[in-house]
Formats: structure tokens, C-alpha cells, sequence
């Protein structure tokens, strides 16, 4: 859902997002609710409709975040296959 | 959503299996190569590593040795739960070990940075202990 407001040249509302997902508007509405939550999405609600729009900016931060958990358990693995083949090494000799 | 956001690695290591299952379930083993820890390959054992001020803390969710370990993986101080989940398996050239961290959204800007300084000082901390191991080894 996300990916297709990304995509999205302009706002969408939630009707026209369940009707291009596999889910119903309840369901639509519960996951809007925690992309918000995460400061993804923004919505503005003009009479009875509900705008949706993804913040990019916020989706940098969070890919950003990403990468730097794959560079910690990278060093973490780095670290391991040290470790491991020193261990390996010692009983060897 | 806490689904969404996973960080992965995968490596195969030149070990084997069961040592490397060892290196990262038994807490002494942790402690030689990660962080201090009081850990237990046991579910439902909760575990607590410790890096200066920081703990870490969590419970062990899934332990199928020599080959799937998962626990959760909480920072003091901060909020939201993350989960980490290993990997094992016997390849020919070793071991290949996947990681894969997930929830880690639910952790504000202050965890990344935390996780970025860690990265340095445990880095630091482990070439000290490769050094003394390669004397060791002489």
C-alpha cells in the first residue's frame, strides 16, 4: 500500500486505495492508521474523504536506518568469522 | 508494518557448524567475540548483554540448535521491541549464518545513532581480542 502511494502523483483516498488492494477499507483504514503512526503517510481529511499521502523524506530516514543495522550486524559477522577461525586455528595447531 | 523493515546479512563462515552455533548461543562465547553477556540458549531465558552504560536486554524466542536462534532485542532507555533471528545451516565451503533484525522502525533516531557508536566500539574492543588470540596462538 505504501509502494502505491509512493507511486502515486498525488494523494490518494482511502476508497481508492482498497479498491486497488486485496483488502477491504477496514483494513485499509488499520494499516494508513500505523504508516502514520511511523510518520510515513499524512492524511488530510476533506469532507467525508480521506486523503493519503506518502512522505519520502521520512522513507529516506527509515532506509537509512536500515542500512545501518546491516553495517552493525555486518561488523558483528566480521567479528564471528574472526573469532571462529582463530578457534579453529588454535585447535588445529 | 513491523514487518516491513528488516536488516539482513548473510555470510557463509569457514567453521563449522557446531562451532559456530556455539560462538553465538553460549554466553561465555558471546562475550569473546560480541558483548558481555548473561545469556542461555534456553526459551523463555531472559537474556541481558552489556556494552558500558548500555544494556541490552531481551528473551530467547526460538532455539533449534544447532540451527535457528531468535530473541528480542530491547536497548535501555528506549522504547519499541525489536527481534533477532539466526540462522544456521551446513554449507560445503562451512557455515552460512543469516541474521535478520526486524520492528527496528519501532526504535526513534537515538537507537540508530546508539547502534552506529556500537558498531565502532565493539569493533575496537574484538581486534583487542583477535590480537591476544593471534599471541596466544604464536
Amino acid at each position: 500500500m505504501f509502494t502505491r502511494l509512493v507511486e502515486s502523483p498525488e494523494p490518494l483516498t482511502l476508497g481508492e486505495l482498497s479498491r486497488q488492494m486485496p483488502f477491504s477499507r477496514q483494513a485499509a483504514r488499520k494499516h494508513i492508521t500505523q504508516l502514520v503512526h511511523a510518520d510515513l503517510v499524512s492524511t488530510h481529511q476533506v469532507g467525508r474523504r480521506v486523503f493519503c499521502q506518502a512522505n519520502p523524506a521520512r522513507l529516506r530516514d527509515v532506509h537509512s536506518w536500515v542500512e545501518r543495522y546491516e553495517s552493525f550486524w555486518s561488523s558483528a559477522v566480521d567479528e564471528l568469522t574472526r573469532y571462529v577461525e582463530f578457534r579453529k586455528q588454535l585447535e588445529d595447531e | 508494518m513491523s514487518n516491513e523493515l528488516v536488516a539482513r546479512v548473510e555470510r557463509v563462515i569457514e567453521a563449522d557448524l557446531a562451532t559456530v552455533w556455539e560462538a553465538i548461543s553460549s554466553g561465555a562465547e558471546i562475550g569473546r567475540w560480541f558483548i558481555q553477556a548473561d545469556f542461555e540458549p534456553v526459551v523463555g531465558y531472559a537474556y541481558t548483554f552489556t556494552h558500558e552504560d548500555t544494556r541490552i536486554t531481551g528473551v530467547v524466542k526460538r532455539c533449534e540448535p544447532p540451527n535457528v536462534l531468535e530473541y528480542t532485542w530491547n536497548v535501555s532507555g528506549l522504547d519499541g521491541e525489536t527481534t533477532v533471528l539466526w540462522r544456521l545451516a551446513a554449507v560445503d565451503a562451512g557455515t552460512r549464518v543469516e541474521i535478520a533484525h526486524t520492528g527496528i522502525e519501532s526504535l526513534g533516531d537515538a537507537a540508530q545513532m546508539m547502534m552506529s557508536k556500537f558498531a565502532g566500539g565493539w569493533e575496537q574492543a574484538l581486534d583487542g581480542l583477535t590480537e591476544l588470540l593471534v599471541v596466544t596462538a604464536e
